[in-house]
Formats: C-alpha cells, sequence, structure tokens
C-alpha cells in the first residue's frame, strides 16, 4: 500500500475517525442524507434526501487535501463544501483519493500557494482531525460534541494496488 | 501578600489524575520527534522573531485580512474592545451572541461588559458552558472544569437546565449540546478569540477540539445579518503559513498529547457573496487586535518572551505548585506559571503583582514549554519588581534590609552569629519554623561557624 496512505489511515484511526471501503460506502447514507455538490461525489448524488446540512443525519462531501502525519482532511469553503456540510451532520463521510495525501501541513500550504494569496484563498480553510471530541468531563473522552460523532474517510481507490 | 488555599483532598486528586494523564500523553507524542528539542528552538524563534518585527507584521497582516474583506481594528484597551463588540451587537440588533473559549475575552471581561448592556453571552466549550452555567471562572487554560467530577456536572446541569440527573460523561455531553445547538441555529453574533493571526494571507487561525470555535465562526442562522468579532492580542501574529504548521505541530502535542487539534479553521473572510461563491459563513469578520498592556511587556526584555506563549496549557499541567492548589487559587484569569507572569504584567494590583511568589522556580514550566519561554527567571524579576513597588510584607523588606547589612559587614556578620546561636535553641527555631515544624524538625544551629573551625583547624 502506498506508505503515505498507511501512515493516514493509521493516524486517522487513532484520532477516533474510521476508514471504509468504497464498496460499504452505500450502506453508510442511512437516514436523512445529504449529499455536497463536489464532483466526486455526484455518482451519489441520487441518494441525497436532504437539501439542508443542519437537518442532516449523513454528509457525504469530498475534500481538497489529506494530511498524513496527522491523520487530517482538509476542506476548502467555496462553491461546492460549504462551513456547515462538514460541521452539523452527526456522521460524515468523506471520499478523497490517493493523489490528494501530502506528507504534512507544510505541504498542503505548498501545494495551495497559488490560492492562498490574500483576496484569492477561500474563506475558510478546514483541517479536520477525527470527530468532534471533548475530554471535558473527568477526562472522558466523548465525540460528537458540535460537530460529527463519526467521521469515515472512503478512498476511491482500493488499497491493494502498487504505490 | 496573599495566601493561597491548598485544594482540598478528593479534588486535589481529581486534579492530580487529568493533569498526570495530559502529562503521559504529552510524553507519548513528543516521542514521536527526536528532534524535538530543535523544534522547540524553531518555534521560539519563529515567536520571538515575529515580535521583533511587530509592527510590520502587523501591518502586513492588516493590509493582507483587509483584502480578504477582514475589517481590522487596534483596540488599546479592555474597556475599547469591550465597545466596540457592544456597539455591533445593538447595530445587529442582537440580544444573544454565543462565544467560542477565549482567554483574551475573559481577560477583558467582555461577558460582563454586553450582560450590562442587556447581551447574552453563551460560552460554547463544553466545558467553559458548565462553569458559566455555575458561574465559577475557568480553573485551566485548556480545561476549564477539570477540577468538577462527574456527579457535580450531573447535579449542575440537572439543577440549571431542569434535566434529570445523570452521572454519565457522553449523556451529559449529549445534554449540554442539545442545549447549545438551539442556540447555535439561531445565533447572529459569534465571538471567537484567534491562536494565531497570519501576516502574510491575512488569516485567522482558530483550534477547538469540539467544533464549537467553528459553529460560532460560521453562525449556521438562516436569516438576519450574521456577524463574527474575533479578539486577539498583537502579539498573536505569526509571519507565515510555513510558521503555523510548525507551531500547530507543537500546539497540541504539548497540552494535550493529540497530534493536531480536531479542529484547526484558517478563516480568511466573510461569506464570499458572489453568486454561487458560498452559502453559508458571516456577512462581516471583525478582528480586533488588542494591546491592554502587551507593548509595555515588549519594551521590558526579562518579559518580552512571555509574550511568546502559545496557551497551550502545559506549564500548568507541570508545575508541582498547580497540582497542590489549583487554578482558582490565583484568583487570576491567567493562571498557572505563565499566567502568573501574565497577571503581574498586566494588571498592577496587589493581588497580581504577587503571583509571581506562588512558584517554587524549580523550573519545570520552562523545561516543558513547547516555545522555550525562561518562565522561571522572568517571575524572579517580577518579584523584583514587586518589591521595588512596595508590594512585598515590612517585615520581609526589613529582613532583607537586615540581611544586606550583616553580609556586608563582616564584623557585625560574625558578632551577630555568635548572638544567634546563643539565642535560638531548637525550641524556639521549631517555634518560628510553624506551621512547616509542625511534621518536621529544624536541625540545630551550629555550634561553632565556620569561621571559627577555619581557625583553629587550618593548616598552618
Ligand atoms: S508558557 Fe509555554 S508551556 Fe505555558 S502555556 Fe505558554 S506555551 Fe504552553
Amino acid at each position: 500500500m502506498n506508505p503515505l496512505r498507511q501512515q493516514f489511515e493509521q493516524r486517522l484511526a487513532q484520532t477516533g475517525g474510521t476508514v471504509a471501503a468504497l464498496a460499504d460506502l452505500d450502506s453508510l447514507l442511512t437516514g436523512r442524507v445529504f449529499v455536497s455538490a463536489h464532483p466526486v461525489c455526484r455518482s451519489w448524488a441520487a441518494r441525497a434526501t436532504c437539501q439542508d446540512p443542519r437537518e442532516a443525519d449523513v454528509a457525504l462531501t469530498g475534500c481538497d487535501a489529506m494530511i498524513a502525519e496527522t491523520g487530517t482532511v482538509v476542506v476548502f469553503s467555496g462553491p461546492v463544501e460549504s462551513r456547515l456540510s462538514t460541521l452539523t451532520a452527526p456522521t460524515h463521510v468523506v471520499l478523497g483519493s490517493e493523489a490528494q495525501l501530502s506528507p504534512d501541513m507544510e505541504t498542503v500550504f505548498e501545494r495551495f500557494a497559488d490560492r492562498l494569496r490574500p483576496g484569492a484563498s477561500p474563506a475558510s480553510l478546514m483541517f479536520i482531525t477525527g470527530p468532534s471530541r471533548t475530554t471535558d468531563i473527568e477526562k472522558t473522552l466523548v465525540l460528537g460534541v458540535h460537530g460529527p460523532k463519526k467521521l469515515v474517510f472512503v478512498f476511491m481507490e482500493d488499497g491493494s494496488g502498487a504505490g | 501578600m496573599m495566601h493561597t488555599p491548598v485544594l482540598e483532598e478528593q479534588r486535589r486528586a481529581t486534579l492530580a489524575r487529568a493533569l498526570n494523564l495530559a502529562l503521559d500523553k504529552r510524553r507519548q507524542s513528543v516521542a514521536e520527534f527526536p528532534d524535538w528539542e530543535a523544534m522547540r528552538q524553531r518555534a521560539h524563534d519563529i515567536r520571538a522573531g515575529a515580535l521583533d518585527r511587530l509592527d510590520e507584521y502587523l501591518n502586513q497582516f492588516e493590509r493582507a485580512a483587509a483584502a480578504n474583506g477582514i475589517r481590522v481594528v487596534r483596540v488599546a484597551t479592555a474597556e475599547e474592545a469591550c465597545l466596540y463588540v457592544v456597539a455591533i451587537a445593538k447595530r445587529i440588533g442582537v440580544t444573544t451572541a454565543v462565544k467560542s473559549k477565549s482567554m483574551v475575552t475573559e481577560e477583558i471581561h467582555l461577558n460582563r461588559a454586553l450582560e450590562t448592556e442587556g447581551i447574552r453571552a453563551m460560552e460554547t466549550d463544553l466545558g467553559e458552558y458548565i462553569a458559566q452555567l455555575c458561574g465559577q471562572p475557568p480553573f485551566h487554560l485548556t480545561a476549564p472544569i477539570v477540577h468538577l467530577s462527574r456527579d457535580e456536572v450531573g447535579r449542575i446541569l440537572a439543577d440549571k437546565l431542569g434535566v434529570p440527573f445523570t452521572n454519565d460523561p457522553t449523556q451529559l455531553t449529549l445534554i449540554a449540546r442539545d442545549a447549545m445547538r438551539r442556540e447555535f441555529l439561531t445565533a447572529r453574533l459569534g465571538i471567537s478569540g484567534a491562536n494565531f493571526c497570519v501576516a502574510e494571507t491575512g488569516s485567522l487561525v482558530l483550534v477547538t477540539n469540539e467544533g464549537n470555535g467553528r459553529m460560532c465562526t460560521t453562525l449556521p442562522a438562516k436569516e438576519g445579518p450574521r456577524v463574527h468579532v474575533a479578539i486577539t492580542g498583537i502579539e498573536k501574529v505569526v509571519p507565515a503559513l510555513k510558521d503555523v504548521a510548525h507551531l500547530l505541530r507543537l500546539l497540541a502535542r504539548s497540552g494535550s498529547g493529540m497530534r493536531l487539534t480536531a479542529y484547526t479553521t484558517l478563516i480568511n473572510g466573510p461569506r464570499k457573496r458572489a453568486a454561487g461563491e458560498e452559502t453559508t459563513g458571516p456577512d462581516e469578520v471583525h478582528v480586533l487586535l488588542l494591546d491592554n498592556g502587551r507593548r509595555a511587556m515588549l519594551r521590558d526584555p526579562h518579559l518580552r518572551e512571555a509574550l511568546c506563549c502559545i496557551r497551550c496549557g502545559a506549564c500548568s499541567n507541570t508545575c508541582p505548585v498547580y497540582h497542590r492548589i489549583g487554578g482558582h487559587a490565583y484568583q487570576s484569569v491567567y493562571n498557572g506559571p505563565i499566567g502568573s507572569v501574565w497577571s503581574a504584567a498586566l494588571w498592577d494590583t496587589e493581588q497580581a503583582a504577587t503571583l509571581p511568589f506562588v512558584s517554587s522556580l524549580c523550573g519545570a514550566c520552562a523545561d516543558i514549554c513547547p516555545v522555550k519561554i525562561d518562565i522561571h527567571h522572568a517571575l524572579l524579576w517580577q518579584r523584583k519588581l514587586a518589591a521595588d513597588r512596595g508590594y512585598t510584607p515590612r517585615w520581609q523588606r526589613l529582613v532583607w534590609w537586615a540581611w544586606r547589612v550583616a553580609m556586608s559587614h563582616p564584623a557585625l556578620y560574625g558578632f551577630g552569629s555568635i548572638v544567634a546561636r546563643r539565642l535560638f535553641s531548637p525550641a524556639i527555631l521549631n517555634r518560628l519554623g510553624k506551621p512547616w515544624t509542625e511534621t518536621r524538625d529544624l536541625p540545630p544551629l551550629a555550634r561553632k561557624s565556620f569561621h571559627e573551625m577555619w581557625k583553629e583547624e587550618a593548616p598552618k
């Protein structure tokens, strides 16, 4: 397996997130489903049963990058992904492909340097590392405070390919 | 001088468990980097370098943020900052504001200022929300209710929200979440701090684990003007995005042992309004850059470094004094080792100015600090400042005066030591040393001074 992918999957799992196979994506889309306008989600657009991420049980979105060092999903706000599509639904399913992997945050900034100039940058860059979490009460970990309780990442490629 | 109460046994145990857990997780996560020391040095250099050219970077940030559609305002004092926020609330006609955890807003007592104008500021970090419900200030920089047991939290929620009692952290979190979600869906004024301001891109960086920071800055309400106000200190500016990446690598690891805080958000401006551009996000973003005593710190070479702090909380976690007395004993917004430095630097009151004495000067804080602030030497320096300003008790000044006179007059010293050895029997010493001597004896004074022994025994 692609070593970056391996590190990403392992570290995402350590944050409480999960990785699912593309074949299992269908079974994740239950309840009120919101599907973002990201091109990568197009094949599942028909599964949408809800237009407003505020009311969704599950939100399916794309992403702009992934970071292997920290198991992080990076999403830019704009016409396809909103600041809400990755935030309000209890389950957030993210689709991405191996080519979007970066070793660390520095590399992501370098990669998108063009888009990050003042006046031209997306209004919000979201670095999402696992589900929403708190340890405020007696240091007990509880997931899903204000953001999703479940974060599921799905690679477009199956992981067995040479990398 | 102030007397700090020691925490009761039960609470101290809860606190110690939580602090030690954070320290353990930090140790594991730091071990991933064999060059951690070099990384700390680099982090220090980034922060110190930014302070060296502070005005240049602030100007650059201001220009870049303006290009992104953010309004940047410099405010000199707490009052000015509060007035600005109150004016916005009135202009857009809100009576509720949602707040993401921010020490600066605690520093300027923004909630109080809003309340006097009839505006309720709701804290939305779970810990802060609960602390606010029971009317307590935050206990720890990153863990505001670390001192409360689950039973206590259960009783607070049952009491204030009228829900059935439970002490299950998951249930409790869910109850609080639902109460806050209702507010989020209609809130139109969001207030936050900022962890960093990036000069290169005009971005605000905000980290939260729960996602409340994102809620407060996204403002999901469907109607009416929505405004996000970020209030932060002028010292938070860093030159470039690559610096942010490095500092973030150290921030969460040092505080909680996580590799990265769950939600790290770069905010570059309000919702883009061009057709088809963006559907959610505030209509306006304002950034208040607060001085409130920071420039004075910048001018003092002994205190300047304290401005490098990235508020990870590690120095409190490791501090032996903090372990014993807890956060509330400091009676200040900023507590723990670095909090003492900040409090004494920002506020000229006896309470704040004498906080640097609440330390053993062991230096554990400086050892753990990810940006290598020499915290204990700053505290030592501030003890001198406190003494110069007359904040130390008279008896103490008298003792030091006598010490100085004796030490600079050998004859007087010799005479004094003879008298002292005659006068202070072990019984008297132990009486003077109370309460320390209640469980131990002071060693008796030597019969002969070193001087006398030397005279008798030194080889001729
Ligand atoms: S002084 Fe250092 S250790 Fe303490 S909170 Fe600030 S950055 Fe963290």
